[in-house]
């Protein structure tokens, strides 16, 4: 058990807000207010906070709609990452409040709502006592730290140790994240097959062999199929890079036959053929000069540098100019463009070679190789499967009902995938439906 | 109180319960009416009601988007999604009112909907099975009375006999075998409708089958009043479960298809799913089987042995509004309507083979690639008297010299064409066709081989096609005609799998109905031979 310790100190302690009234009217005077919990305002907005939060938690908790007043999407969620995100929160306490269950969230993936509702119950119990806000934070202070010394200790009745030569408790656990997300909107076969696919996931993410030096884990990547059935949700070694069918029709080289490694060319710098920034100062050109031609010729060469060089694969974060696309595919090169900042550190790992930042090649050009280039078509769409040597890099095609369900299915595999890793660095996980909670009462009320 | 908490769920109600009048074959359009602009819009579908209305409010939107993810992916039973959406709100508000707690509610409609979904799956017919239970289902009677179907606006299908002679008005049976009982739509379809249609026909108010005002006779079913016999089957249209096979029996015969024995068998059993599938939409399905007559027999010319493949994305329509019904057709190839001065041009590229350029972008002087940046501060020093008109028409200049060099006649865009450049593509008789779809470049690039291009500067001998030709459309019978001075006109080239559907309707405001309701055929047909090939593969 991580959580409170930091969240609850800056919640409780007696501060002095610094709030700027309103941001036309400059020239106001900051304002100091002392005690501000004593404030009637504030406990009007905690019980309002307290209620929301304290609604969505747990498997049987109600989902929140969140619109916008003028109209369009709706996320319907109950997650607390999704709902504090887009809570406007006016008063500095509540802000600070939600920002401390953020930063929570950020470093454990999970537990937000828990964090939330106890911070609020917390302060609210805390200001009906009436005592010196001090003595409050000493008295919680001890409090968790009890709670951490017991939770860490081996005489704990609460807790048990996992068992990572079997996959149940492993399968267990994630289903437990799942179907606590009532908006995930899962049947228990559905929950079942998902929790499978993340905890397969999470395996393709164990770097292979620790001697190497590397530390942490890969990266699991989400690839979004909406309106598609959740059974019909896969896992797959690799990386998935969504291309339009019409590219792929006459794309890959029919029948490469070699098992020899694909060369790979992988830039950052955009091969979009625009000149490029020149900051603040402007260019002077004669009338007939085109600098347009002149950058484009200069992308033709590099097209041509890299056929000479027998390079198989041309990856760009950015656009490709559709003359060096064509040139490229003419000769058998496939070219994949806009693959997105996202996606870079990983193509850098898997292809083992540097992103190319300019449309100059040194010699030897920073090439990277790749295992394997296929094709994969999931329903309605087309997809590069690039499959490396050798990477703890895996796509997880998650398909649902909707786009809501959606991204509320993604947001609980990746806390299950952050819990399966952080159970990996300390290999304990606590009872859950509460008993937890009740035996750290019970506990503490027995101290 | 119990009110108040549940706004949203009555309106969700209100709002869905408008999908009544639109269930069943025999729809009641909606007028939607803006009272600022006092436009209004025709409805009759589910997707375009709600896509008209603007509701800004949370449920609305949520219902919008449910419906607009089932209609982008089947096209189809849209309506009856919003049916049930009213049904089950009102229900659910009704159970709320008495006090059942929501979780239950929650878990019940959860486990009803999923034992639908089960019953559903297991109601299911094999594609190879349908042709079977078409012909096997003998609805026979042993009196001289005929059935008329009816439907009411709730959607309700009732039958209801009309006697044609005295002594027989009470003794109405239908045979059913052992074997059709055991079948569990027939007997699904008995237990509700039998019964009632027992009652009926012992009464004799039933004879008088006049027409309420709710109430519509099919068409389908007053053509057979007069053709009355002992035993004769009676034809039930509407569902797959009760349409009769022989109408297309003797419909292909006179078909003079081309193709061998087996495309004749193919085309007869896919037409015969096409038209049970047809649910009331007889003439667009028409259109649909007309698309798979077309593609068989393409397929038979290229000797294209491979599995038949339906495949909606070679499928494009061409709305001509103001003209009779009776011109909506099928036509290989793309057609589409010209302004006066291009027909001219495509007059003199008539019935000989053209070199053709595909481009994805627009034919602009000024026109550069998604993604392409700007610099901002470049600037140009004038060196001799050049103005800056000037530039624009180099460029053009310089465009026509490609196209002058690869000889192309036709250039089909997907986006906008600069004046000057049209102006002079004229002079030299080259035709510009923009706003095509990227899926008719597609098609044409597959059949063709040629690439397609964004700008005019990439094209070489790659990317010129060859061997298309250019036709104006409908010139059999009556010269061509023309719409608002526009011409119909069709590029096709051999081979090619792009199929255009001509839709006309003299109501302008029925144009958009006859599309979707097309659509919707095409749709069901796609799904109907995509599952079949789903549970091949299992």
């Amino acid at each position: 058990m991580y959580f409170f310790e930091s969240e609850l100190e800056l919640a409780l302690g007696w501060r002095l807000f610094l709030g700027k009234m309103s941001r036309v009217d400059a020239k106001k005077l900051s304002l100091c207010t002392r005690e501000p919990l004593s404030q009637e305002t504030v406990g009007h907005s905690l019980a309002a906070f307290s209620h929301i939060v304290r609604s969505c938690y747990g498997p049987t908790g109600r989902l929140k709609h969140l619109h916008n007043g003028l109209g369009g999407y709706v996320r319907t969620t109950s997650h607390s990452s999704a709902l504090l995100g887009s809570l406007c929160v006016a008063h500095p306490v509540l802000k600070l409040l939600t920002a401390a269950v953020q930063n929570h969230v950020s470093r454990f993936g999970d537990g937000g709502l828990f964090t939330a509702a106890l911070c609020c119950s917390l302060l609210g119990k805390l200001r009906d006592l009436n005592m010196p806000s001090c003595t409050g934070v000493a008295i919680c202070r001890r409090l968790s730290s009890q709670c951490v010394d017991y939770l860490a200790s081996e005489a704990c009745g609460c807790k048990m140790p996992v068992d990572f030569s079997r996959s149940k408790i492993l399968l267990d656990l994630v289903r437990s994240v799942l179907t606590s997300k009532c908006g995930c909107m899962l049947s228990r076969e559905e929950a079942g097959h998902v929790g499978t696919l993340v905890l397969k996931a999470f395996l393709l993410t164990v770097p292979q062999n620790a001697a190497t030096g590397v530390t942490g884990f890969g990266r699991c990547f989400y690839v979004s199929m909406k309106d598609k059935r959740v059974l019909d949700s896969s896992v797959c070694s690799g990386l998935l890079i969504e291309t339009p069918e019409f590219h792929l029709t006459r794309m890959l080289p029919g029948g490469r036959t070699t098992s020899s490694p694909i060369r790979t060319a992988l830039f950052s710098v955009s091969l979009s053929g625009d000149v490029c920034e020149t900051g603040e100062g402007a260019v002077i050109v004669h009338r007939g000069v085109s600098l347009e031609a002149a950058v484009l010729d200069q992308l033709l060469r590099l097209g041509q540098r890299m056929v000479k060089d027998g390079v198989g694969l041309v990856i760009c974060q950015k656009v490709i100019h559709p003359a060096l696309k064509q040139y490229l595919k003419e000769n058998q090169v496939v070219a994949v463009e806009r693959v997105g900042v996202a996606m870079m550190e990983s193509l850098k790992e898997m292809t083992g070679s540097q992103a190319i930042a300019s449309l100059q090649l040194l010699s030897p050009a920073p090439y990277g190789s790749l295992k394997d280039l296929r094709t994969q078509h999931f329903a309605p769409k087309w997809f590069l499967h690039l499959i490396p040597e050798d990477s703890a890099i895996c796509s997880l095609v998650l398909c649902n009902r909707n786009e809501t369900a959606w991204e509320e299915l993604k947001l609980a595999c990746q806390t299950a995938e952050r819990v399966l890793q952080l159970t990996v660095k300390d290999p304990w996980v606590l009872l859950g439906g509460g008993c937890t909670e009740t035996h750290l009462s019970s506990y503490l009320r027995h101290q | 109180m119990n009110r108040k908490r549940h706004l949203g769920l009555q309106q969700l109600s209100s709002l869905a319960s408008v999908a009544k009048t639109f269930l069943g074959p025999i729809k009641s359009s909606k007028f939607i009416v803006d009272k600022r602009t006092s436009g209004s819009v025709l409805v009759c579908s589910a997707v375009r009601l709600l896509e008209s209305l603007d509701s800004d409010n949370t449920v609305g939107q949520l219902l919008n988007d449910a419906i607009q993810a089932q209609n982008k992916e089947y096209k189809t039973g849209t309506t009856t999604l919003l049916f049930l959406v009213s049904a089950w709100s009102s229900a659910v508000l009704e159970c709320l009112e008495q006090g059942v707690p929501l979780s239950i509610i929650v878990t019940l409609m959860s486990e009803g909907l999923s034992s639908c979904i089960e019953q559903v799956q297991s109601l299911t017919i094999p594609m190879q099975d349908v042709k079977q239970k078409l012909d096997d289902i003998p609805m026979k009677y042993n009196n001289k009375a005929l059935i008329n179907i009816r439907f009411g606006t709730t959607g309700r299908q009732t039958i209801e006999t009309k006697t044609s002679g005295i002594e027989s008005k009470d003794s109405f049976e239908i045979h059913v075998s052992e074997k059709e009982l055991n079948d569990p739509i027939i007997q699904q379809w008995e237990s509700s409708q039998y019964p009632w249609l027992f009652a009926k026909g012992s009464s004799t108010e039933c004879s008088q089958a006049k027409p309420k005002d709710d109430i519509c006779v099919l068409m389908g079913c007053r053509s057979h009043l007069d053709v009355s016999n002992c035993n004769k089957r009676s034809k039930f249209i509407h569902s797959r479960y009760f349409t009769s096979a022989k109408e297309f029996h003797s419909q292909q015969l006179t078909d003079d298809l081309d193709g061998s024995a087996k495309h004749t068998n193919e085309l007869g059993y896919l037409g015969q799913v096409a038209m049970s599938l047809s649910h009331g939409k007889g003439p667009e399905m028409k259109l649909v089987q007309d698309v798979l007559r077309c593609w068989l027999q393409t397929d038979s010319q290229t000797a294209d042995s491979h599995h038949f493949q339906f495949n909606i994305s070679e499928i494009v329509t061409c709305c001509l509004p103001g003209m009779s019904e009776s011109y909506s057709c099928v036509c290989p190839g793309y057609v589409m309507l010209l302004c006066p001065e291009k027909a001219a041009v495509a007059k003199q590229l008539q019935d000989r083979p053209l070199h053709i350029v595909l481009v994805d972008g627009d034919l602009t002087d000024t026109y550069r690639h998604l993604g392409f940046n700007r610099s901002q501060n470049v600037r140009m020093i004038l060196e001799s008297g050049n103005n800056q008109a000037n530039s624009s028409g180099l460029w053009a200049d310089a465009v026509l010299d490609i196209l002058n060099q690869y000889h192309i006649d036709l250039l089909l865009v997907q986006g906008n064409t600069c004046e000057s450049l049209e102006e002079k593509c004229f002079l030299h008789h080259i035709l510009i066709i923009n706003q095509v779809t990227h899926a008719v470049l597609q098609a044409f690039s597959n059949i063709t081989g040629a690439e397609i291009v964004t700008y005019l500067a990439q094209v070489n001998e790659h990317c010129v096609g060859k061997d298309v030709y250019l036709n104006f459309w409908g010139t059999g019978e009556s010269g061509w005609m023309e719409l608002d001075s526009r011409v119909p006109i069709v590029i096709t080239a051999k081979g090619i799998h792009l199929v255009t559907v001509v839709l006309s309707s003299p109501v302008f405001s029925k144009m958009q109905a006859i599309e979707d309701n097309f659509w919707t055929c095409a749709y069901r047909v796609h799904h109907a031979l995509l599952d079949n090939a789903t549970d091949n593969q299992k």
